[in-house]
């Protein structure tokens, strides 16, 4: 079967999972998740190593059976299906391309599974060789191909049967700097060309950022955040996807007041104006996040904007590390602790030593009720 | 650092040259036994005395042809028993995960812990007083199996432990159903630790004579006519049928070294 | 859509290790077992009999000779294996590190005399080693003295058996070898470690399974040697094994062949044991599944 197969049943998501639980002797990887993922959509499931991640991609492909819950492609039920009878495709982390075979016999491996004619196979071969800019490469073996072109062929073998869905295990993770960026350019490509859904698991945020429209942030077998990319970036809904996503400064400390929505943290000496979480009250201890670029550098004694909602405090420039595109400030402030300024702009004004002052609105970081203890 | 290297060098040597004594060492006999197959006189070879008696006899003599029959059949049964069970084992166990995997790995690697000759009498009065079996070739060949079952198991773990097994969940991913999977993509990996197995079970249930011996009942095996025609004098096709087989021997090992010289098959080696 | 339930991975793992495992486990642990019951019963004119009773232990263990013998058999074994350990780990070594593509060959190689019977090989040794055989003839060519330590002796039966069973332990310890990151050797030398030391604190312990299961598959054999003693130990070279194979052949004394049976099974289990206790999983680099 090679054709999509078309449910009766029209839901929208091409894959639905509900309550997908998965146990591993005592650890709980996936904890009754549940998720749906439309058409043409590049879904990125972002966390740290460990927090089920791949887990949950394995659940969908059929290579890990789940102790509770479903899994539904196109309206179907899966669940129990094997990998073979999925009609998906898959890109592995470091590609699993088959040693054995040549780069065409690897990439219609999957055709060849599913019975297609010859002449099909050739016809489709030619149409992603060419999509993927691997001319040529037909016959040689995966040992004598750069990683980038491992990397690509490993594409194309997953895409090659034009399957529901292609899920994609950290397929970058070994790649250079260089070519990863390349390459996270040109799968958001594909996948816009294609119109299929992407689930992309990654531990990197900037791949995430760069290629996803929505992401998931895991952390230990849950959900921390569901959204847009642009909203879990600017708007973290817990502490873990605060501290996870970007770079941001962390601030911890006793609320000492309220007033109007706005606390006053004990942080070092100093008094930072933060918004109040839900739930806190005075006296009680929260943490407060400010992204590096959310910050502005000005000199010190020069104007800052006066009010309520905007926190300025003043620091002794430590380091200046020049970035090419931006540069890091760290500052020194209060009792000696030092704080990190991204500063776009590349004209480099201040250098070390130099007195500054830190000016941010309040509204710019987000703050979390902190965990006891 | 001029003598670190020195010391490389010489260690390197020294150990190769241990290597080459030891296959003088373990080909002497074989080469005397060629040696004596061409004598007059087995007993005593010296001075040479050329003869082609024990090569005559060989060709026109029912008992040895018989005998060789049998111990193919012997060494190639117990290696397919063998082989089987080790190869459907060792994946189990490199594949899945169970709590019950050492306790598998420790049942399938116990005879390698048992003497040859505690196999055989355990084995024959077990057939004998509880199973109720006569002694036979079949008897032999599983007897043999369980020995072999244990070495060809440890040689595919170790063969095989570095054997990706997420290239089978791509394999299946892709379409794949489980046999397809093996045949395409398993098999063409692992099967020269799997030639390996076969092979070293045949070697040793085919010349086996402390198991054998006491499973075999009247059927005539290589070793156990050896034994038999011990007591009145080695005959001279004995020499003669074992020049033979190391004939064959030498030959396989001439052409696998052909192969492997020209790059035709790597057996398993990865540059 | 097609596609049968999927099974879950504990099903798949019994399904597939278990035929083995029971094959395994009828026709050796249940014979054992059985040579066990019968060590407690009596034979009679060829024939068993459920008549409980401790006589073929109380003889074994009182009458010298059986003790002697089981001694004998012992130290020579402790010795062939330890002979083969010394030999065999270089030879392993310079296999797996030097023999490129040429490896499997080269072991190989070494499991070959095997498709030779033992007695042939055996007798050949002795054609070569015995008082006539080849070495001494030349020495006495060059009006050289013969040298007798090699014939008929316990001397001419350990050499006997290193011939037998050194494949084995080069086997072993290559396997081991075989799945050794030798560039551990490299961050070791980097860090100050000379070629010695860097052996004894790396290559040694992380192929010390390998090498034991190597000890094991030399002294097992070893100890239970019947035919080599007879051919190449003379006179005074009957072993335990040779001895326990007469119950079973001209004597016919099945019940106290048993009860020998299960002293050598006994003795090498608790040889087995004491390697074992040896080898500690965690530090010996085995970690049950790769990555």
């Amino acid at each position: 079967m090679i054709l999509r197969l078309q449910s009766s049943d029209m839901s929208e998501s091409v894959l639905r999972i509900e309550g997908v639980t998965k146990r591993f002797g005592s650890v709980t990887a996936v904890d009754a998740l549940s998720l749906e993922i439309a058409q043409r959509e590049f879904f990125a499931l972002l966390g740290p190593s460990g927090s089920g991640k791949t887990t949950l991609l394995r659940i969908v492909a059929g290579l890990e059976a789940p102790d509770a819950g479903s899994v539904f492609i196109n309206g179907t039920d899966v669940t129990e299906l094997p990998p073979y009878s999925r009609n998906i495709g898959m890109v592995f982390q470091n590609f699993l391309l088959f040693p054995h075979k040549r780069v065409g016999e690897n990439i219609v491996f999957p055709l060849r599974m599913h019975n297609v004619a010859q002449a099909k196979q050739k016809e489709r071969l030619g149409w992603v060789v060419e999509l993927l800019h691997l001319e040529g490469l037909e016959d040689r073996y995966p040992h004598q191909l750069s990683g980038g072109q491992q990397q690509r062929v490993a594409l194309a073998r997953g895409l090659i049967s034009n399957p529901a869905l292609l899920l994609l295990d950290e397929p970058l993770a070994n790649l250079d700097r260089e070519l990863r960026k390349e390459m996270e350019v040109e799968v958001r490509r594909y996948q816009l060309e294609l119109g299929i859904p992407f689930i992309y698991v990654t531990h990197n945020q900037e791949e995430a950022l760069t290629m996803s429209d929505r992401i998931a942030v895991m952390n230990s077998g849950r959900f921390e955040q569901v959204a847009e990319k642009h909203e879990v970036y600017t708007h973290p809904n817990s502490r873990f996807v605060a501290g996870f996503v970007g770079h941001s400064n962390r601030m911890r400390g006793a609320l000492e007041s309220i007033a109007d929505g706005v606390g006053s943290l004990a942080w070092n000496g100093m008094s930072i104006r933060v918004p109040v979480p839900p739930g806190a009250g005075a006296g009680q201890s929260v943490e407060y996040f400010i992204k590096c670029e959310k910050m502005q550098l000005a000199g010190a004694g020069t104007a800052a904007p006066e009010g309520a909602f905007y926190n300025v405090i003043e620091g002794v420039v430590r380091d200046v590390i020049f970035k090419g595109a931006a540069a890091d400030y760290l500052v020194t402030v209060g009792n000696g602790v030092e704080l990190s300024v991204s500063d776009a702009g590349t004209d480099l004004s201040f250098a070390a030593s130099d007195p500054v002052r830190l000016v941010w609105s309040i509204e710019a970081g987000s703050c979390y009720l902190a965990e006891d203890g | 650092m001029r003598r670190a290297r020195t010391l490389d060098v010489l260690s390197k040597s020294g150990s190769g040259a241990l290597l080459v004594l030891l296959y003088v060492f373990l080909y002497a006999p074989i080469a005397y036994i060629i040696y004596t197959s061409f004598s007059k006189n087995i007993a005593w070879p010296f001075p040479p005395q050329l003869s082609l008696r024990g090569y005559e006899l060989l060709w026109v003599g029912r008992t040895y042809h018989e005998a060789l029959y049998n111990s193919l059949t012997l060494g190639i049964g117990s290696a397919v028993v063998c082989t089987l069970f080790a190869t459907i084992g060792s994946i189990a166990v490199l594949k899945y995960r169970s709590r019950w995997r050492r306790l598998i790995v420790i049942t399938y690697l116990c005879p390698l812990f048992v003497a040859n000759l505690l196999i055989g009498i355990s084995s024959l009065l077990f057939n004998r007083q509880v199973l109720n079996l006569p002694g036979n070739i079949g008897s032999a060949i599983i007897a043999n199996a369980v020995h072999g079952t244990a070495f060809a198991f440890l040689i595919m773990l170790a063969q095989m432990v570095r054997y990706d097994w997420r290239l089978d969940d791509a394999a299946m991913v892709f379409g794949a159903r489980p046999l397809r999977c093996f045949w395409e993509i398993t098999l063409p990996n692992t099967w020269p630790a799997m030639l390996g197995a076969f092979v070293i079970s045949f070697i040793l249930a085919f010349n086996n004579l402390e198991i054998s011996f006491y499973n075999l009942g009247a059927t005539q095996t290589l070793p156990s006519t050896a034994w038999g025609s011990l007591r009145h004098g080695l005959g001279p096709e004995l020499p003669a049928l074992a020049a033979l087989v190391n004939g064959v021997v030498f030959l396989a090992f001439a052409v696998m070294y052909l192969l492997m010289r020209y790059r035709i098959v790597s057996f398993g080696h990865r540059e | 859509m097609t596609g049968k339930r999927r099974l879950k991975e504990h099903t798949r793992f019994l399904l597939m290790a278990l035929p083995g495992a029971l094959f395994i486990f009828v026709f050796l642990l249940l014979p054992i077992l059985s040579i066990i019951v019968f060590s407690f019963w009596r034979t009679e004119v060829y024939e068993l009999y459920a008549d409980w009773n401790l006589d073929n232990y109380r003889v074994l263990l009182t009458e010298p000779t059986y003790m002697i013998f089981l001694w004998r058999s012992f130290t020579t074994a402790v010795v062939v294996a330890f002979t083969c350990l010394v030999f065999g780990w270089p030879i392993a070594y310079f296999i797996a590190r030097y023999g490129g593509r040429y490896r499997l060959l080269m072991i190989l190689a070494l499991a070959a005399p095997f498709f030779t019977g033992i007695i042939l090989r055996v007798s050949a040794l002795q054609g070569i080693m015995g008082p006539v055989g080849a070495f001494n003839m030349v020495l006495m060519t060059f009006g050289m003295q013969p040298i007798e330590i090699i014939m008929f002796s316990r001397v001419a039966t350990g050499i006997g058996l290193v011939y037998l069973y050194m494949p084995f332990m080069v086997t072993a310890i290559y396997l081991s070898l075989l799945n050794f990151d030798f560039e551990l050797l490299e961050v070791a030398k980097i860090n100050g470690a000379r070629p010695w030391r860097a052996f004894i604190e790396i290559t040694w312990p992380l192929n010390w399974m390998g090498t034991a299961i190597g000890l094991i598959l030399v002294f097992v054999p070893s100890m239970a040697a019947s035919v080599t003693p007879i051919f190449l130990g003379g006179p005074n070279g009957a072993s335990f094994g040779s001895v326990l194979g007469k119950q079973f052949g001209e004597t016919g004394t099945w019940a106290f062949g048993s009860a020998m049976g299960v002293i050598l099974f006994a003795v090498s289990s608790l040889v087995i044991y004491l390697v074992w206790l040896s080898v500690d999983l965690q530090r010996s680099g085995f970690t049950g599944k790769e990555a």
